[in-house]
């Protein structure tokens, strides 16, 4: 213990007690640094620099390091090895680089606090450069007899201005203007204008004899070469070896949500998002090109500027730069034994220097139920109810004369008022709200991004709605010229109230959910009685005021949904630092300290009015969990390039992660009041269940990676990490993941130099390990557990009771997947066609899987790596500018993914079972059977039960005989053809897959003028969703299903729903038998198996743009208003809310696919406005 | 000069940057709030409170023997002698649980985790958790045959797995247990009114009592046990605190739980654990129609008398919220089943019956009754013939059932051997009916077919009397016959 404290050293000490100190000591220096300084001041700084027989490359470097400047620029481009002498004394930066660069054909341009270099046959000033003045530096050439006018725009139609025009094969030229307007004299019709300009294509146009050329220029992705973030570093897009998919903040910040996890749905193929509940802050599952486990968590691995494990749920899209996603091992095996379900990188905006630039945004809407279930209205529920009611009528030898409920009068009376339709009860128009304000900028030596949102959604149910707050700034401060440092602080505070839906309540009953009984109380009871009370029991009237209840399971989903209670609390605080220091050249060292807090509370209460709370004087609970994360960094990265052609990049990291978590729970019932109810728990008379619970988690790794890039054409990427984690096993402490990748651009040899159609090919390869480590802390320990409490010694209370919680578990350990990868990139056309293909192939081992041990041993099961699954897939997105130059312009882009699972090996072999206890009644599953099994050779998300043959018809009354059933009764799939269905023989067939085929996206971004339309079609094609609720709402006895009336009658035979028979009839059919008994209530059944398919139009936002020209005049850079609709409409065959579901908990394998009344998703219209100056 | 000045100190600042800020935090787990075997089982109450938590093992709210299915005894309604192979695993399972909760206090004790206490205190300890883990074999033996009897001295069997050869003798078994019980009877304490439920030496004597009978019979067949149970169960009855109530009416009612004719039961609390009330009542009464009455023994079999109403819910309400609403006999009912009556009102308050929570019910174990009775059969079987005590003491359990109506006739010492000891064990058919103790019986006595006689005993078996193993121990183990 002793070694521990020792051991806590200045670093820890800090992240755990100075942050705020530190916070603000950075805002002060910002606060001091940022105000007077510009960005033109970088280029004013004063320079001494003597070099002879040097070269280009060297005298960057010497003025970076003496200046503190950054150079940006491809080597190749300016030709860093050419020769060169300079001498100048105590000059400006500016007049150094003019004079030096300028004779080279090097022009630069300052831009976000660094400066950027490239190659121009003419120069090219400053970006503030006054046309005129250059003009005048301009050598004259011979007789100027005409003079060409026009204007250059960029891709959204806004003027440029410091393009160079000059004409061609002479040093004539000149420069546009402020608003993107030049003007040249040119000698003949036969000349040449070259139009140039840092970051665009450059085009030659013949002049002819036009007076006026405008045209467009097309951002050049080649020369401003796009980086991309990867783990523990960055890399030029061309040079990556892996597969990665990237997404725009801006393309994230559509959806009125306002969570990242949705918004990414549909935008990158490979990455699965589902949302499982439409309610407000509501979950959403991401699954990175499949699932790898079974118990261990299939959600990616979130990482924010550095901090792993966020939870993305705390960040606001508004903050967001870019994300990526990497996919293949050669990406995430960085990432060791957190890394194989994939990582999402974030990057959160930065302040750029130069003027504050201010953003504020604002939106507002409505949100709407997608669609109502097709349930009955009351005249219809009482034709039924009656119906039903008949055939209760006893046996032959003990006839019952059944009650009929409903007299002709009142069912007259009842088609009249239609009853209550509950739907309209619950589901109402929520109202949500959004601001997003902003403000970003900074000088040289400090930069700051500041950003506030405040979030306000109502639910489409009514008593749900969910607030966020949230504050990110981010600094970076230029300490020396060798030393950068910089503070991330992130603040979300959000709360929500929204009573349980999906699997039950805390207190295991559907009952206690407003989604699941909103579609099965019936719409003759009112909402009230006549005393204003909620009427609990469905009376069913009866005739002569005669009482008929109706089944006991339901209740008033009116009372439900108002009457509990369901708040939830969460604080999260993310503060990260950095130093960055430049040790030699090429050589940068980077410390990062990390510290993410999160506390949560939640609490529940069901009042007296609810189910879980009549009979009890109210039921209640209080969660309280805390969440401390820590991460320490240590990144020493040597980039160089040698020879021109080889340009190697090598990183090491010393990273450690110390995760402390604790948590309280309490429930308690017989309260005093209802008004006070849990926050009063003093007033309860009894506590039920109470624990707390505490846990540490270390995770030190070292892990390196190289780099290795020839000539721009061959490339290769080897990394390796070991990872030490103190929840795995003793014997299994430290975990190894290596990877390997290479990739060819083939676009870069000779013989596809003169192919101008591609500007892009790269063929890639990659395989790898990587881990997960889904072990909880001290899950490898033998164990003593409380919370097993027995009144050992007969009194009225119980004794405190331990029990063994489990066996020591020493070979524990992660697991393990392995992943190769082939892809290719290609672009066409200057790149207004790319494509990216990838196929894969993962097999992961060591699968973590509760495996049953004799029950002599006094465990049922230890947590064991067995098993294997594998994933494999091919991935496609392929993006284009089919209308790039007009004025109408079009970008659209489309993603599919297709991935297949397979179980490849289980313990002994056999059906395992998964999710085998739950709560909700619907009979799916049970101890010893499930929907859900893993078999071997078979998909991952399989469902097994009884195939439904719809029901028998009055043909084949013989034949259903001789299964013991008559005419009209549904009709069962005999598997194992004994001539009877059992519930051992027959529910073993695969009755659906809830994995689909494929996914797809479709993202577009049509403009015109000032009018700017997206949208995005997104959806899912071939799985299928077990329709639980059916179960309930298809009942014969209290269901409300309009598929009732659909039911089998001798007129109609073609039917899934069975017939309504009187139990004494059948009785008379001498069946013997009953010989479908054997499955008992057993509702595994085809028949709730539906489609899940849709397409859906995700999102379409039209945004007008107000002119320049207008805005311009109020000191307005950009002011924009825009309409939105989310969800519009989605083509689909699933009967249920939404096809997009998927049950309560899908975090497991288990859940996906079964519906078991979530919160619906909602259709949502906005409209915003977007402020910039 | 300068440049090399900038270069080291860059160099040790982050130097000292990486030496400190790496700590070196140690991946060997210590939790603080969690217990470890080796850190527990220090005190007499952490064994006792282990103890607890063996118990905990076979019964909690809705689960160990609230959920044991029924067996085939000839008085649930709807049982069958197709015993499935997974039917009553459960029961095996929560046993075992039990037995390796409490033999983890015993090798803690036995490693010296008490030492600092006196031996008399160190003594009961043990005989707490050797009474639990004979309570615990007792069962098993009975419903399984020949066994594993794990002891603190078994190595860990999740380390060094079982084989057939662990599987005991039955009648060796027995022998460990009754160590274990004899052990329990000489150092536990006497009953303590202020710790009714505790294991003390006449709740072990009464075990006791039990096993020696069990063994006199059917598998076993050791008459010589006969006289042994006689004289323990005459012990309790002449030198023990427990009686019989006068009333039967006031056996089976909550308040009465710690009602001096109660020995052992698992008990419950308003906490936990605890039993609802509508579980094993009829629709009528919103109950989930749990746990109904075989309608051919009730009409048929059990004698007409007061105990039979009292004991079995024959007419009940037919609206339990509408207290006007008229009494229906079951026939009448939707149901159209008996249950059982000492599970239902008036046993149960009208709140403990439909509130939905704690019911106050318990699932007796051990009550005095089963000790006169025991003491009337072995005390026939030992001597060839009733003895006057035997006739009396059976007579007194006669005689409360009728309540003074002289419905069911009385014993007498001019029966036979064999009339008397079929009397005993009808007697305890309806006295100790549903208080899991008549399967044994119909185990002892080689009666399963006949209970089962008139409807349900097609495909019965010799090797129907023991119950299967479950499928993953017998593989380790072996399988008794016949599964």
């Amino acid at each position: 213990m002793k070694d521990h404290l020792h051991c806590q050293t200045w670093f820890w000490v800090v992240m755990k007690h100075s942050i705020y100190q530190l916070i603000l000591s950075a805002l002060v220096i910002s606060a001091i640094q940022a105000g007077p300084t510009h960005a033109q001041n970088l280029l004013e700084r004063i320079v001494t620099i003597h070099l002879d027989q040097s070269n280009v490359g060297t005298f960057l470097n010497t003025l970076e390091k003496s200046t503190g400047v950054d150079f940006v620029y491809s080597s190749k481009a300016i030709g860093v090895q050419r020769k060169l002498s300079v001498h100048h004394i105590n000059q400006k930066l500016s007049f150094v680089l003019e004079n030096t660069l300028k004779p080279m054909d090097i022009g630069f341009r300052l831009v976000d606090g660094s400066i950027l270099l490239h190659r121009s046959a003419v120069d090219s000033p400053d970006a503030n450069g006054d046309p005129g003045k250059f003009l005048g530096t301009m050598p004259l050439t011979d007789a100027q007899d005409r003079t060409v006018t026009g204007s250059v725009t960029d891709e959204k139609g806004e003027g440029l201005p410091g393009v160079s025009v000059v004409v061609k094969g002479t040093q004539h030229g000149t420069l546009t203007g402020a608003s993107g307007l030049y003007s040249i004299t040119v000698a003949s019709d036969a000349d040449m204008l070259v139009f140039s300009f840092v970051g665009y294509l450059w085009q030659e146009v013949t002049i002819g004899n036009r007076k006026k050329i405008d045209l467009s220029l097309v951002t050049d992705t080649k020369a401003l070469e796009e980086v991309m973030v990867v783990g523990y570093g960055t890399q030029k897009k061309s040079d990556l070896t892996g597969s990665v998919s990237s997404v725009k903040g801006s393309d994230l910040t559509r959806l009125p949500t306002q969570r990242v996890d949705q918004a990414l749905q549909g935008r990158a193929a490979g990455v699965m998002v589902q949302n499982t509940d439409g309610a407000p802050g509501g979950n959403a599952t991401i699954r990175v090109r499949g699932g790898n486990s079974i118990t261990g968590g299939n959600n990616a691995l979130v990482v924010v500027d550095g901090i792993q494990g966020v939870n993305i749920s705390t960040i606001n899209p508004n903050d967001i730069e870019s994300l990526e996603v990497l996919k293949d091992a050669s990406a995430t095996a960085i990432y060791g034994a957190r890394g194989a379900n994939g990582v999402i990188l974030i990057t959160t905006k930065r302040g750029a220097s130069g003027k504050a630039v201010f953003n504020y945004g604002f939106s507002m809407g409505v949100q709407k139920l997608n669609h109502k279930l097709d349930l009955m209205k009351a005249g219809d529920y009482a034709r039924k109810s009656n119906d039903w009611a008949a055939t209760q009528n006893g046996t032959a030898s003990a006839p019952i004369t059944p009650v009929i409920p409903f007299s002709t009068e009142q069912i007259a009376k009842l088609d009249a008022t239609g009853g209550t339709d509950w739907q309209n009860e619950i589901y109402r128009s929520g109202k949500l709200q959004n601001h997003q304000l902003s403000v970003g900028g900074g000088g040289e030596s400090a930069r700051f991004f500041v950003s506030a949102g405040y979030m306000n959604q109502q639910g489409i149910v009514v008593n749900t709605k969910y607030t966020r707050y949230n504050l990110r700034s981010n600094l970076d401060l230029k300490v020396t010229s060798w030393m950068n440092a910089g503070v991330n602080l992130n603040v979300i505070k959000d709360k929500g109230n929204v009573p349980p839906v999906g699997e039950g309540t805390r207190f295991g009953d559907i009952l206690g959910q407003v989604i699941n009984t909103v579609a099965r109380f019936d719409p003759i009871t009112p909402v009230y009685d006549a005393n204003g009370n909620y009427n609990n029991k469905a009376l069913k009237g009866g005739p002569d005021g005669s009482k008929i209840y109706a089944d006991n399971d339901v209740w008033n989903p009116v009372a439900t949904a108002l009457e509990t209670k369901s708040e939830k609390n969460n604080i999260t605080n993310e503060i990260s630092t950095f130093l960055d220091f430049k040790l030699l050249k090429g050589l940068s060292f980077r410390v990062t300290g990390a510290a993410s807090i999160n506390s949560n509370d939640e609490q529940h209460y069901y009042s007296t009015k609810t189910q879980p709370g009549r009979g009890v004087s109210g039921i209640g609970d209080l969660t309280e969990s805390k969440y401390q994360y820590y991460q320490n960094s240590n990144i020493l990265t040597y980039s160089r390039i040698f020879n021109k052609k080889h340009a190697l990049t090598v990183t090491g990291v010393a990273e450690q992660q110390l995760i402390q978590s604790k948590n309280s729970f309490i429930s308690a019932q017989g309260f005093f009041s209802d008004d006070t109810g849990i926050n009063d728990l003093g007033g309860a008379s009894q506590i039920n269940e109470r624990y707390n619970a505490q846990a540490k988690q270390v995770l030190n790794s070292y892990l390196g990676r190289v780099n290795y890039v020839f000539n721009e054409k061959y490339m290769i990427t080897a990394s390796y990490r070991a990872d030490g984690s103190s929840v795995f096993g003793a014997n299994n402490k430290w975990g190894y993941f290596p990877s390997a990748a290479a990739a060819w651009r083939i676009s870069q040899e000779s013989f596809l130099e003169n192919v101008k159609a591609i500007s892009n090919l790269k063929l890639r390869a990659s395989w790898g390990k990587t881990g997960n480590q889904a072990i909880q802390p001290y899950q490898t320990l033998a164990t003593v557990a409380s919370g097993f409490n027995y009144p050992y010694e007969g009194n009225s209370t119980p004794n405190i009771g331990f029990a063994l919680g489990r066996a020591a578990n020493p070979n524990l350990k992660w697991e393990t997947t392995v992943q190769t990868n082939i892809g290719t990139d290609l672009g066409f056309f200057g790149e207004r066609l790319v494509a990216t293909v990838d196929l894969y192939k993962k097999t992961t081992t060591d699968l973590l899987l509760n495996k049953q041990v004799e029950a002599y041993t006094g465990f049922s099961t230890i947590l064991s790596n067995v098993g294997s699954i594998q994933n494999k897939g091919l991935e496609i997105s392929v993006g284009g500018k089919p209308l790039a130059t007009g004025a109408l312009k079009w970008n659209t882009s489309a993603n599919i993914s297709f991935n297949r699972s397979k179980v490849l090996a289980l313990l002994d072999n056999a059906p395992l079972a998964i999710r085998t206890s739950t709560g909700g009644g619907y009979q799916i599953y049970g101890s010893g059977f499930s929907l859900k099994y893993l078999q071997v050779g078979q998909p991952v998300d399989q469902m097994r039960g009884y195939k439904n043959l719809g029901t028998w018809s009055e043909a084949e009354r013989a034949e259903a005989k001789k299964m013991g059933q008559a005419p009209g009764e549904a009709k069962w799939k005999d598997v194992n053809g004994d001539g009877k269905i059992t519930r051992a023989d027959d529910g073993q067939e695969a009755i659906g897959n809830a994995s689909p085929k494929f996914i797809y996206g479709w993202n577009n971004s049509v403009s015109y003028k000032n009018f700017d339309l997206t949208f995005l079609v997104q959806g899912s094609y071939g799985n299928d969703i077990f329709n639980a609720v059916r179960i309930k709402t298809e009942n014969p006895s209290n269901g409300l299903s309009m598929n009732l009336n659909n039911r089998w009658t001798a007129n109609n035979q073609n039917t899934d729903v069975p017939v309504f028979m009187s139990s004494r009839d059948r009785n008379l059919l001498e069946l013997g038998s009953n010989q479908t008994s054997g499955i008992g209530v057993d509702q595994r059944s085809s028949r709730w198996v539906e489609s899940g398919s849709y397409l859906r139009m995700k999102n379409v936002t039209l945004t007008y743009t107000i002119p320049q020209s207008i805005v311009g005049k109020f000191g307005i850079s950009r002011l924009s208003t825009y309409v939105t609709g989310i969800n519009l409409f989605t083509i689909t065959k699933y009967t249920g809310y939404d096809p997009e579901v998927s049950s309560f908990n899908a975090g497991g394998a288990g859940g996906l696919g079964i519906d078991l009344s979530n919160y619906p998703t909602a259709k949502s219209f906005m409209f915003g406005i977007n402020l910039t100056f | 000069m300068k440049k090399n000045i900038l270069y080291s100190s860059k160099s040790i600042i982050a130097l000292l940057l990486m030496i400190a800020g790496f700590s070196c935090q140690s991946l060997e787990e210590m939790p603080e709030g969690i217990s470890t075997p080796q850190n527990f089982y220090t005190t007499v109450g952490q064994c006792e409170a282990a103890y607890a938590g063996a118990m905990n093992a076979l019964f909690v709210t809705w689960g160990g023997y609230q959920g044991l299915p029924s067996f085939p005894d000839g008085q649930f309604e709807g049982t069958s002698l197709d015993l499935g192979v997974s039917s009553f695993n459960e029961l095996w399972n929560w046993h075992y649980k039990s037995i390796a909760n409490i033999n983890s206090v015993l090798r803690a004790v036995k490693g010296g985790s008490l030492a600092s206490n006196s031996q008399d205190v160190i003594d009961n300890v043990v005989a707490q958790g050797r009474f639990l883990r004979a309570f615990n074999y007792f069962t098993l033996v009975r419903l399984y045959g020949k066994i594993p009897y794990i002891t603190e001295d078994t190595p860990d069997p999740v380390s060094t797995p079982l084989t057939p050869e662990s599987r005991l003798e039955i009648a060796k078994v027995y022998d460990l247990l009754e160590a274990d019980l004899t052990f329990a009877v000489d150092h536990l304490g006497d009953y303590d009114a202020a710790t009714p439920g505790k294991p003390n030496k006449w709740i072990a004597k009464g075990y006791l009592a039990k096993a020696y009978l069990t063994r006199a019979t059917a598998p076993l067949n050791q008459t010589e046990y006969y006289a042994k149970a006689r004289d323990v169960a005459n012990e309790i009855i002449t030198e023990g605190p427990y009686k019989l109530l006068p009333s039967l009416q006031d056996v089976f009612k909550t308040a009465n739980n710690r009602s001096m004719e109660i020995m052992f039961a698992f008990y419950t609390t308003s906490q936990t654990p605890y039993m609802p009330g509508n579980v094993f009542a009829p629709s009528e009464m919103d109950g989930w129609s749990g746990g109904p009455v075989k309608i051919y023994w009730a009409s048929n079999i059990y004698p007409e008398q007061p105990r039979k109403h009292s004991y079995l819910l024959l007419d009940f309400t037919s609206d339990v919220y509408d207290p006007s609403a008229p009494i229906i006999n079951w026939s009448k009912s939707a149901d159209g089943v008996p249950y059982i009556g000492k599970y239902n009102m008036p046993n149960l308050t009208y709140d403990q019956q439909v509130g939905g929570g704690d019911s106050g019910l318990e699932m007796k174990l051990l009550r005095f009754a089963d000790i006169l009775l025991i003491y009337a059969e072995a005390a026939n079987m030992a001597a060839g013939a009733p003895t006057q005590l035997a006739v009396d003491r059976l007579n007194m359990i006669i005689d409360r059932a009728n309540a003074g109506t002289e419905k069911e006739p009385r014993a007498t010492l001019t029966m036979s051997k064999a009339v008397f000891d079929q009397k005993v064990i009808d007697e305890r058919s309806y006295e100790l009916c549903f208080e899991n103790d008549r399967y044994f019986d119909v185990l002892r006595k080689r009666i399963l077919e006949q209970v089962n006689l008139p409807d349900n005993a097609q495909g019965f078996q010799e090797t129907d009397y023991l119950l299967p193993i479950p499928a993953l121990d017998a593989k380790a183990i072996g399988q008794n016959p016949g599964y």
